[in-house]
């Protein structure tokens, strides 16, 4: 579904991503896990389009046509299938819960599509039906954090990136959100996932890469980098 | 299935584009009305408040246009007597009576001279001129942000000005083009007003609408979802300019002057201000404002005469400023039209 190879990716003139190469299957849940500043963050914005790489390709092939990536305009992108839910949950703080979700369908052309997605958002989290008229602002941070995945949603990817959605939120909402990330894997969309909670993300992921320093240093089923000693020691904090 | 046929109505109106039909009708009968206090005024008071009331419309319309580009959109912008002056002096010569345009203005190409156009297409041309030079500068200019855009914008202004200064075999140079035909009353003011306001108005609650404030709010997740964030500022600042360009073409027509100096940095700061005090983004808050800022300079020009201390009605505009700011941060209205207006006009809810 997603083929990257030898992404080198500069920000100023720092030298961000050093010849990073990985693919993601069709239907495939993987996780980019890392240290801060190790480039996961990077490879997602250059992946939707929002940074340019100085060289490397990242191919997606969605709907029977090939998409490259690193000359795509990033709407283009959004039309092509990727969705990209950033980090921080990038919400419109002053905008209703409803026009928010609405923005996620700024793409979409077919009215009852939109409707049948939105409903579906709402069964997911019906805290968003329940809130649709309130400023996105005055939200929980769990509250924001479903609102940037259902907004994500309504754009119907065939490919999710995700980047953090654990981030500073309370067990038992990050449980919530990997459960409904689980439930969008079954539902047939491939995803990647960036998560510093390496635990949580290798349990439910099928294939993991490593990233450090802009490359990939490790790549492997969730389960493998599970029990490999050095992911043990640096991301679970277990002594080897 | 049944769940999925359940519609409600606070999802309904940010899902899809809005047709309001009960909408019209209450903007058709409130378009009428207000003509016919119009018509009450221009029979009823003397010239100079009618002049005074096509100036508060022409007023009121700059407002409203600046709360597409910076209230919606959130580009801040000080650009619009840029335009303004660029509609003005466009429109000024393509109006001005052709036997002195010859004598008056040298450099003019001969078809140029010889033409002497009615209000209407000049207008149009007038607002055209000042689209074309806001997408021209757009695409550097809207490169910066915040304050930086804001100087940027004021730069614009100035070299404006100079252009306009020195140029004066078809601008007269700092004399300026007076005597121009009186073509504007305050009809064209009122006719310019209610276009103004229901361009915007349907923009607003339109998806390209919402889009704007998208990008406003934060401009990453804009991109996410598939909206093209450059271009819409373009679109914005551009727009805001045709109309700035429009509305400098109709004022320079009501006063019968333009000089280089007569759409400055102080325009800038009333209109921005109006459309602070209103509440950034808000159609009703600028429309609210502009009509009072207008009021009150202009009833505290005779005040300012008597006690001879020039300046005292830009003292408490500031001062109404400071203190909406202080009490109101986000300005009368917020970023929302009131409940009322929201409910006669378009029949929807609005958070």
């Amino acid at each position: 579904m997603l083929e990257i190879r030898d992404l080198n990716v500069f920000r100023g003139a720092t030298h961000v991503l050093k010849g990073v190469s990985f693919q993601v299957r069709e239907g495939e849940l993987a996780a980019l896990i890392g240290a801060n500043g190790a480039g996961k963050s990077t490879t997602l914005l250059t992946l939707s389009g929002l940074l340019r790489p100085r060289s490397g390709t990242a191919i997606l092939r969605s709907g029977g046509k090939e998409f490259d990536l690193t000359r795509l305009a990033s709407e283009k992108i959004v039309r092509a299938g990727l969705i990209h839910c950033p980090e921080g949950r990038q919400i419109f703080q002053s905008l209703s819960v409803a026009e928010n979700l609405a923005m996620g369908a700024y793409a979409q052309r077919d009215k009852v599509r939109i409707r049948e997605t939105l409903d579906e958002v709402h069964s997911l989290f019906p805290i968003l039906a329940e809130r649709a008229g309130l400023a996105a602002g005055s939200l929980s941070g769990g509250e924001q954090m479903m609102l940037a995945i259902g907004r994500a949603l309504l754009a119907r990817p065939r490919m999710l990136l995700l980047d953090e959605p654990s981030l500073g939120l309370a067990p038992q909402v990050v449980e919530k959100i990997f459960d409904v990330i689980a439930r969008l894997k079954s539902t047939g969309v491939t995803i990647l996932l960036i998560e510093q909670n390496a635990a949580m993300a290798l349990e439910v992921a099928d294939a993991a890469h490593v990233m450090e320093n802009g490359r990939i240093v490790l790549s492997g089923t969730g389960a493998e980098l599970a029990s490999n000693d050095r992911v043990r020691q640096s991301y679970l904090g277990i002594a080897a | 299935m049944a769940a999925t046929q359940e519609v409600k109505p606070s999802n309904d109106t940010a899902v899809g584009t809005v047709v309001p039909r009960g909408g019209f009708i209450a903007a058709a009968l409130t378009v009428l009305a207000a003509a016919a206090a119009v018509f009450a005024a221009q029979h009823g008071f003397s010239a100079y408040v009618v002049t005074l009331l096509a100036l508060l419309f022409i007023n009121a319309a700059l407002a409203v246009s600046l709360t597409l580009t910076n209230g919606l959109t959130g580009l801040f912008s000080l650009g619009h007597p840029a335009f303004m002056t660029i509609g003005a002096y466009v429109a000024a010569i393509l109006t001005f009576s052709a036997r002195r345009k010859g004598s008056m203005l040298p450099d003019l190409p001969e078809w140029l001279a010889a033409t002497e156009l009615s209000m209407l297409p000049a207008l149009l041309i007038a607002g055209l001129a000042g689209g074309l030079v806001a997408l021209a500068i757009g695409g550097a200019v809207l490169r910066l942000k915040g304050h930086y855009l804001a100087v940027a914008t004021l730069g614009l202004i100035i070299v404006v000005q100079g252009l306009a200064t020195n140029w004066d075999g078809i601008t007269r140079g700092g004399a300026g083009l007076s005597g121009l035909p009186r073509h504007v009353n305050v009809w064209w003011a009122f006719g310019f007003l209610v276009f103004v306001v229901a361009l915007t108005w349907r923009m607003k609650f339109s998806s390209l609408g919402r889009a704007m404030m998208a990008v406003r709010e934060n401009e990453l997740a804009a991109e996410c979802s598939g909206i093209n964030a450059a271009r819409l500022k373009i679109l914005a600042f551009v727009v805001g300019a045709v109309l700035a360009a429009m509305a400098g073409a109709l004022l320079s027509h009501l006063i019968s002057v333009v000089t280089p100096k007569t759409y400055s940095v102080l325009l800038a700061f009333n209109i921005v201000v109006m459309v602070v005090i209103g509440g950034s983004g808000s159609i009703t808050g600028a429309l609210a404002a502009a009509a009072a800022i207008t009021i009150l300079s202009e009833s505290l020009r005779p005040v300012e005469e008597s006690v001879g201390l020039y300046g005292l009605s830009q003292v408490i505009v500031a001062l109404c400023l400071i203190l909406v700011l202080y009490l109101k941060p986000a300005g009368l209205f917020g970023s929302g039209e009131p409940a009322v207006v929201r409910r006669l006009f378009s029949g929807r809810k609005e958070p």
